[in-house]
């Protein structure tokens, strides 16, 4: 059984009397214990799409089918699998210390404090957040609150987790567990997780599949390894001896498609071909016949954030 | 232990818990309601010097007096919940229960009548103590009658709730009930029959009868009875139902948790 279905969502809004289309006839399926991440700019359609999931947005069209089960329908078959921290809101108690929280929002779930009892103090250490225990959630800092939040969700023990941008507020150190957490297969243990954010080195990191949107549409739902392999060895960096006549760089751009970014040493040629290397060996050797000398030659391997910037400027498939 | 117990609990503690902590607040809110309580009291003494005193039993306006702090809290149970959570941004977190949104939303008016209770009963017997006289009491009788009369004021309270979930800011509707309700509360159920299916009316003049004629529940009429029951499940369902309209044009909007 898939844990995620979307069928054709389509959210239009109405702003003083003009139609918005938020999100355009989405289509795609998460199976279970997939991680998969969100990609799209601002204003792509990632929060609708995602609390359109949680069923805290009704879709103009289209059905969303979560655990085999038509989201509207059932809302105790709905929040028994999933579980959200959701961006822009506190997700969080304020007046509440952060076991407090912990204790509520299982509470939410039916769970008692005591059946939750090693599930918080797990958590609690693993999140640093031990020593916080006692104080309220409004005074941690935001990237402690935000920490806060997605325990809160975790402790809610759902098969699937959806997390909008999770990475906002955490410093550097405390990235690093978080992903370190997600890539522990013993606690994803089957979960499905769909993680909305800007940082593209945690989603590289963390997720199996990308969904990019933009615009409200899909313009990429693939496997990250795919995507990569899709762009691996299509751009080259040649580093050539920098001439003493910088005219020499006009007659290569005239010749080939490259960037050039020079300084008083060293020059670096970028180079994007098509399948074939036939350009990469035409412009090797152009630039030995003209007298440069070759330091270098390297092979570019892309990271998601390049592959992303790529598709939003609607070049990959040139 | 039933999921149902462990949310009702869940949303219990979390009461009292504000209230322990911010117990400065709680203290406030008893020592304003008493107050209040006295500016009242001493505008009846100057009433009585005019008017006879078995027309304006000072029972009457004490019982009176703890309804409509009941009937102020039924307005902060309620509208200002959601429209506070809403402001916190919390209100989604606390719709994706799988117990369900009116559900919460039940055991969250239940949670707050024993809140308000905390609240009022010192203030109930500060004002005994401050008159003079100490009622007699049928907690049983008082007990249901309060509860049910107030059930129709949760009701109320959801409407605007409700409303607030798509408009946003409807606070200034509750804060405009507050004086209505003294006019509603004030009202004597004798004057018309249809009185007795507002909000409060038939709950308060039965309290006043259970000090004034030590009645318990079952020497009232019958039709009081129904009409009590009847008056609180109507408005508290229609309180529901137009919360669950609000909510599903919300959902509609994708304005659920803004504000």
């Amino acid at each position: 059984m898939k844990s995620i279905i979307c069928k054709n969502l389509t959210k239009v809004y109405e702003v003083n009397s003009k139609k918005i289309n938020a999100i355009n006839a989405i289509n795609f399926e998460i199976d279970n214990g997939e991680i998969v991440g969100l990609l799209g700019p601002n204003g792509a359609g990632k929060t609708t799409l995602i609390k359109s999931i949680c069923n805290l947005i009704t879709p103009t069209f289209g059905e969303i089918y979560v655990k085999g089960v038509k989201n509207s329908v059932n809302s105790h078959h709905l929040y028994n699998y999933i579980s959200a921290v959701l961006e822009g809101n506190r997700n969080i108690l304020w007046r509440l210390t952060v076991k407090e929280n912990l204790e509520f929002f299982a509470g939410l779930q039916g769970y008692s404090s005591s059946s939750v009892k090693r599930e918080i103090e797990y958590f609690l250490n693993l999140f640093q957040l031990d020593e916080k225990r006692d104080i309220e959630a409004r005074f941690l800092s935001r990237g402690m609150q935000q920490k806060l939040a997605i325990t809160c969700a975790l402790i809610k023990k759902t098969d699937i987790i959806i997390l909008d941008e999770p990475t906002l507020g955490l410093d550097v150190e405390m990235e690093w567990k978080m992903r370190e957490f997600f890539e522990n297969k013993d606690f994803l243990n089957g979960r499905t997780i769909l993680i909305s954010s800007h940082n593209m080195n945690f989603i590289e990191s963390v997720c199996d599949r990308v969904i990019i949107i933009n615009k409200g549409s899909i313009i990429e739902d693939n496997k990250i390894s795919k995507l990569k392999s899709f762009f691996r060895a299509k751009e080259y960096e040649i580093v050539v001896t920098t001439p003493s006549d910088l005219k020499i760089f006009d007659i290569i751009k005239e010749k080939f498609e490259v960037n050039i970014k020079s300084d008083t040493n060293i020059t670096k040629l970028s180079l994007i071909t098509s399948d074939s290397i036939q350009p990469l060996i035409d412009i090797m050797k152009f630039v030995s016949e003209i007298g440069l000398n070759i330091i270098s030659i390297y092979s570019l391997e892309p990271n998601l954030e390049k592959i992303y910037t790529k598709l939003m400027k609607n070049k990959v498939y040139e | 232990m039933s999921r149902h117990w462990i949310l009702f609990k869940t949303v219990l503690k979390r009461n009292i818990i504000e209230m322990r902590r911010y117990y400065v607040d709680t203290i406030g809110y008893v020592i304003n309601y008493y107050l209040i309580f006295i500016f009242l009291f001493i505008g009846y003494k100057s009433l009585i010097s005019n008017v006879s005193f078995t027309t304006f039993p000072i029972e009457g306006v004490v019982i009176k007096y703890i309804f409509w702090l009941f009937s102020v809290g039924t307005l902060a149970g309620t509208a200002r919940f959601i429209i506070q959570e809403s402001r916190a941004g919390t209100l989604e977190q606390i719709y994706m229960t799988p117990l369900g949104f009116n559900t919460i939303i039940f055991y969250c008016i239940l949670a707050d009548f024993i809140t308000q209770l905390i609240y009022i009963i010192p203030v109930f017997f500060l004002a005994m103590l401050t008159i003079g006289k100490l009622f007699f009491i049928d907690i049983l009788t008082f007990g249901i009658i309060l509860f049910l009369t107030v059930l129709s004021g949760y009701g109320i309270g959801l409407i605007i709730g409700g409303i607030s979930l798509i408009y946003k800011n409807a606070l200034a509707i509750a804060r405009n009930l507050q004086f209505v309700y003294i006019g509603i509360i004030s009202l004597s159920v004798n004057s018309h029959f249809l009185i007795k299916f507002l909000p409060f009316t038939l709950g308060t003049n039965m309290a006043l009868y259970t000090f004034n004629r030590k009645l318990a529940l079952l020497n009232f009429p019958l039709t009081d009875i129904l009409i009590l029951v009847f008056t609180s499940m109507f408005y508290l369902f229609l309180g529901f139902y137009i919360l669950h309209i609000c909510e599903k044009i919300a959902k509609n909007k994708g304005v659920l948790g803004h504000y």
